[in-house]
């Protein structure tokens, strides 16, 4: 049992005991009476009224007795039910401590609270034992206590292992008899829990808003009436208008076309009712100014329990990226306008020059330039940014193609090729396409060419082509290589960064190699592996 | 040319901006025995001619010194002369009521020329 500083009132127990003390001085009195009534008399037989006083003495002790029985049982149930109560007290993380800060009752769950013993804590200073810091000084405190009766605020103390521990308290004062400040009296939670998680929300929050606020997008949220929810700086400035305005508002208040903003929250409400992320262009008219285009992704917005309430977007603009990419489509276009109709022009000037000459050289010329013509044109649904290998080979062969497809085997793994190689391979499958019609296995009617090309992996991987024809006439070398061959050895060769060479002397036809480092001749993403993949 | 045949007599308009091209079709015009009504390189001039010009066949250039030949389309179909588009730009430069007219692309061989003008014809 703690030792309890002050006295519990108990008005009844004082009056019993007032009463009992009076029947005990009555008895006393009885009894004094009784003895000098005797001693003055001496006689037996006038002891009648001694023995009613000695009677009365006797029935006043035992009136006392009983009384003073009743007060001590009281007292127990009261100390009884006093000692309940401090153990409960106790639980709570209650403590007592005087006005000048000594701790003057400490309880079990004061005990658990902040890991010192009874022992350790009473008598001692609250403030320095437990190193509480708290927003108004002990001064402060005590006078509003006296003042008001109470005080109640957050405070860190420390536990005896050095953990900082935060508590909500509540402090009472305790008045003694006479109404004079006794004793304070503070109970306690433990909130140190919840303050972490609020400090942990906190900069959640502050991670949130700084993301928000830096991202060069608009981020917003709405609910699924699609009133705006959320919305980041980028967004309040686009709208031009401050958060009271905006907040609760729909799209409907913010774009200048009516339509446009419905058909905005329609597509808003098809996702929240899919419940499932999008990503699209958006298009938005402005009166008097070029629409902007947007970049959205929208993703449904859900509660705790996984419910959409709404929706979260994040827009970028796209409006000088989808410019560039229009103009960039349109010089594509106007390069390749330009590049066939100079190629149109070219024909056209040998054609003029080379009039009445020899049809055959005017023909050649005419093929070289269509062969240009059609990588151009592969080039070009490309974009220029590479051609497909089979592409370009397929378009070479294209144009002699009229005598049948199983002529040609065309075998190999696909392969992207930059613009200059696809061009330089092109004319070089040309001029062989032509050598072999005019001398080698396509001027016979069983004439075939195989054309295959692999990878060949090492420390630089490299490209190399084959063309090798069967069933042809034996060729034999020409004294002097033509333009043909040369285009062939010299120029290809110069073009892909390689080698190349025709062998003649062959029983039926020539075969012709192209070999080149891969990462000259294709485009790099698709090398970029190869490359690694031979470093290793 | 046996199989240019059907094309002698015709009544040909070329519209093309790029002289040496224009010498260069009116050349193998005649070389299938057409005959040649006129030549047009500007837009205000085609659109002279396609108007009033009788013919029987045009060769149109898409893009007449930066202005799209499509206004002189729309006149030959208005008149049912069948019509040829000739342009380095492939399909993708013509619009898509007027993907059916037949493309001559740039530089063509004669064989081309006569392919899309049958193709025109029919």
């Amino acid at each position: 049992m703690v030792a309890v500083p002050f006295t519990l009132p108990s008005p009844t127990s004082r009056t019993a005991r007032l009463l009992v003390t009076l029947v005990t001085w009555l008895a006393i009195l009885l009894l004094a009476l009784g003895g000098f009534l005797v001693a003055a008399d001496g006689s037996i037989d006038t002891l009648g009224e001694p023995i009613i006083l000695l009677m009365l003495a006797a029935a006043s002790f035992a009136a006392s007795i009983w009384a003073k029985r009743r007060i001590q049982r009281d007292i127990d149930a009261r100390l009884y039910r006093l000692e309940r109560f401090t153990q409960a007290f106790g639980q709570t993380q209650g403590t007592l401590r005087s006005l000048d800060g000594r701790i003057v009752f400490w309880g079990i769950g004061a005990e658990r609270l902040y890991g010192y013993s009874e022992k350790e804590a009473l008598g001692k200073n609250a403030l320095d034992l437990l190193q509480t810091r708290c927003p108004l000084s002990p001064d402060e405190i005590n006078a509003i206590l006296v003042r008001d009766g109470e005080w109640q605020g957050e405070l860190t103390r420390r536990h005896k292992d050095g953990r900082e521990i935060h508590i909500i308290s509540k402090w009472s004062l305790n008045r003694g008899e006479a109404g004079e400040p006794e004793v304070a009296i503070e109970v306690s939670s433990d909130i140190t829990s919840i303050k972490l998680a609020e400090r942990e929300l906190h900069q959640t929050n502050a991670l949130l808003r700084a993301i928000l606020e830096t991202a060069p997008g608009l981020i917003y949220a709405k609910d699924l009436q699609g009133r705006i929810i959320l919305a980041n700086v980028s967004t309040l400035d686009l709208i031009g208008r401050p958060w009271s305005e905006v907040e609760g508002r729909t799209d409907l208040e913010f774009l200048d076309s009516k339509t446009q903003a419905e058909l905005v929250m329609a597509n808003d409400r098809r996702i929240m009712d899919q419940a499932k992320t999008e990503e699209f262009e958006e298009i938005i008219s402005r009166e008097g100014r070029h629409p902007r285009v947007w970049s959205s992704t929208k993703a449904p917005l859900r509660d705790a329990d996984g419910k959409v309430i709404g929706l979260v977007g994040v827009s970028v603009e796209i409006t000088e990226r989808k410019r560039i990419e229009d103009r960039l489509q349109l010089m594509v276009n106007e390069l390749n306008h330009r590049v066939k109709n100079t190629l149109a022009t070219v024909q056209a000037i040998a054609s003029q020059t080379l009039r009445g000459g020899d049809p055959i050289v005017r023909q050649n010329l005419e093929r070289r330039l269509m062969a240009l013509a059609a990588a151009h044109d592969v080039l070009t649904r490309e974009k220029w940014e590479g051609a497909n290998i089979d592409d370009v080979v397929t378009g070479a062969l294209a144009p002699f193609g009229d005598g049948g497809d199983y002529r040609f085997t065309v075998s190999g793994p696909s392969l992207r090729l930059l613009p200059r190689a696809a061009l330089a391979l092109a004319m070089g499958l040309h001029e062989l396409t032509t050598n072999a019609l005019k001398y080698g296995a396509l001027s016979t009617l069983a004439g075939q060419v195989a054309i295959n090309w692999q990878i060949v992996e090492g420390a630089s991987p490299a490209l190399r082509l084959t063309w090798t024809e069967s069933g042809g006439p034996p060729v034999i070398a020409p004294l002097r290589r033509g333009f043909g061959v040369r285009l062939i050895e010299r120029s290809l060769a110069q073009d892909l960064g390689g080698k190349a060479s025709v062998i003649f002397d062959q029983p039926s036809g020539i075969i012709g190699t192209i070999e080149a480092p891969l990462a000259d001749v294709a485009v790099s993403a698709e090398v970029t592996p190869l490359l690694q993949a031979g470093a290793r | 040319m046996n199989d240019a045949q059907i094309f002698v007599g015709i009544r040909v308009l070329i519209i093309e901006d790029e002289a040496l091209v224009s010498m260069m079709l009116e050349e193998f015009l005649e070389q299938i025995g057409c005959r040649m009504m006129g030549t047009a390189s500007r837009l205000d001039d085609a659109i002279v001619k396609a108007r009033s010009l009788a013919l029987d066949m045009a060769l149109v250039d898409v893009n007449l010194a930066g202005e799209a030949s499509f206004p002189v389309a729309e006149i030959l179909t208005a008149r049912d002369i069948p019509f040829v588009f000739v342009t380095g730009y492939g399909p993708s430069g013509v619009p898509a009521d007027m993907r059916h007219i037949p493309i001559l692309p740039k530089p063509f061989q004669m064989a081309q020329l006569v392919e899309a003008m049958r193709m025109a014809a029919y």
